[in-house]
């Protein structure tokens, strides 16, 4: 047990991440990603330890948040695959890192501003880097439903962060 | 052949697939040869892989309170009590399948206890089942009716010859598992809520 909670203090903050983006609440966000890990734990037995804990545990924590949004809205669908991304780490002075939380927390509006089905498309394919024919899959919706629904969000997007029109 | 604007631009679906990576080399070299040669084209691209970049190098929010105490008591209180309900739960569904099923099962136990394989031990328990089965259709019907049927039912009541304990001890031993069986089941539920709120205070 002891080396479950080391997994949590690892990786509660990008579990977290997962769920901020989602619903854009930190309380909110916090319950959930305690509540992910505590299913995570449940779910031990079934885990591969070949494969990467990390995606395995930011897949049910999507999952619970896309449960969660659906009882607020309807959606039904879950999100089945979610590959490792490389870590990016820089290094910057505090000025750029200044400059770069501001703009973090223009684009995570930006985000969150979006319908919520466009706000999970979006997070399927850059944060979980899912192909068109794998959100297709976790989503039951067509691929040409995909592709126009994630385009459609990116000039949303592309309106609210560079303030001209995008087309 | 790539599809086009009329005036012979990059269609939106062409270029989200060029940075999607999803365009096969030929038409990526197509792509790229156009770009070359087009400001209109070459400037939309840019815009969009601005926006892609601006996704995913969002950087992590920091987490404000550390999860692991919470999570972690969550998982030692479920684990202790988990036994305990799964105990709670059977009695529920015992007590309730006895006394809703076991009347719809006359057939099944009349044959039972004429069995010659049946023992007098046995055939007299199934028989204070049956019983108290019984008294409890007959409260059922007292507490669904009016008032006055009811009380006429109550009345209509067919006494029990004595020895009628037996039933009656089984009737109240029933009673108390089903008691202890919601006494436990909210004592779960109590402890896991008041360790949520005990983290929330704490944190």
């Amino acid at each position: 047990m002891n080396a479950f909670g080391e997994l949590v203090r690892r990786y509660q903050v990008s579990v977290y991440n997962v769920c901020y983006r989602f619903l854009g609440e930190r309380r909110e966000s916090e319950d959930l990603a305690q509540e992910a890990f505590i299913r995570a734990y449940k779910r031990l037995k079934t885990f591969d330890v070949e494969r990467p804990f990390g995606p395995w545990m930011r897949r049910i924590a999507a999952n619970l948040c896309i449960n969660h949004l659906r009882r607020h809205e309807p959606l039904s669908f879950q999100l089945e695959e979610e590959r490792d991304l490389p870590m990016q780490t820089q290094e910057m002075d505090l000025e750029a890192r200044h400059m770069q939380i501001e703009r973090s927390e223009v684009v995570r509006a930006a985000i969150l501003g979006l319908p919520s089905q466009y706000r999970i498309i979006i997070e399927l394919r850059h944060f979980h880097d899912l192909s068109y024919a794998e959100i297709s899959a976790a989503l039951k919706m067509p691929l040409s439903d995909v592709k126009s629904h994630l385009f459609r969000a990116r000039k949303m997007l592309a309106k609210r962060l560079f303030d001209d029109a995008y087309a | 052949m790539m599809p086009m604007h009329e005036d012979y631009h990059l269609d939106e679906t062409v270029l989200h697939g060029y940075l999607d990576d999803v365009l096969d080399p030929t038409q990526r070299s197509e792509v790229e040869a156009h770009i070359a040669g087009c400001p209109l084209c070459s400037h939309r691209l840019q815009e969009l892989g601005e926006l892609f970049l601006s996704l995913t190098s969002l950087a992590d929010v920091p987490l404000e309170r550390d999860l692991v105490p919470s999570v972690m008591s969550i998982i030692r209180q479920r684990k202790r009590y988990f036994p305990v309900l799964k105990f709670a739960i059977a009695t529920q569904i015992l007590t309730v399948g006895f006394l809703f099923i076991w009347p719809h099962m006359s057939a099944a136990i009349d044959e039972i206890i004429a069995s010659p394989l049946t023992t007098r031990f046995t055939a007299e328990t199934i028989g204070v089942f049956t019983n108290v089965s019984r008294i409890w259709s007959v409260v059922l019907d007292a507490l669904t009716g009016f008032l006055t049927r009811g009380l006429i039912n109550l009345r209509n009541v067919p006494s029990f010859s004595w020895p009628v304990l037996d039933e009656w001890l089984v009737v109240v031993v029933m009673v108390v598992i089903w008691l202890v069986g919601n006494g436990l089941l909210l004592r779960v539920t109590q402890s896991d809520r008041r360790s949520r709120l005990h983290q929330d205070v704490v944190e």
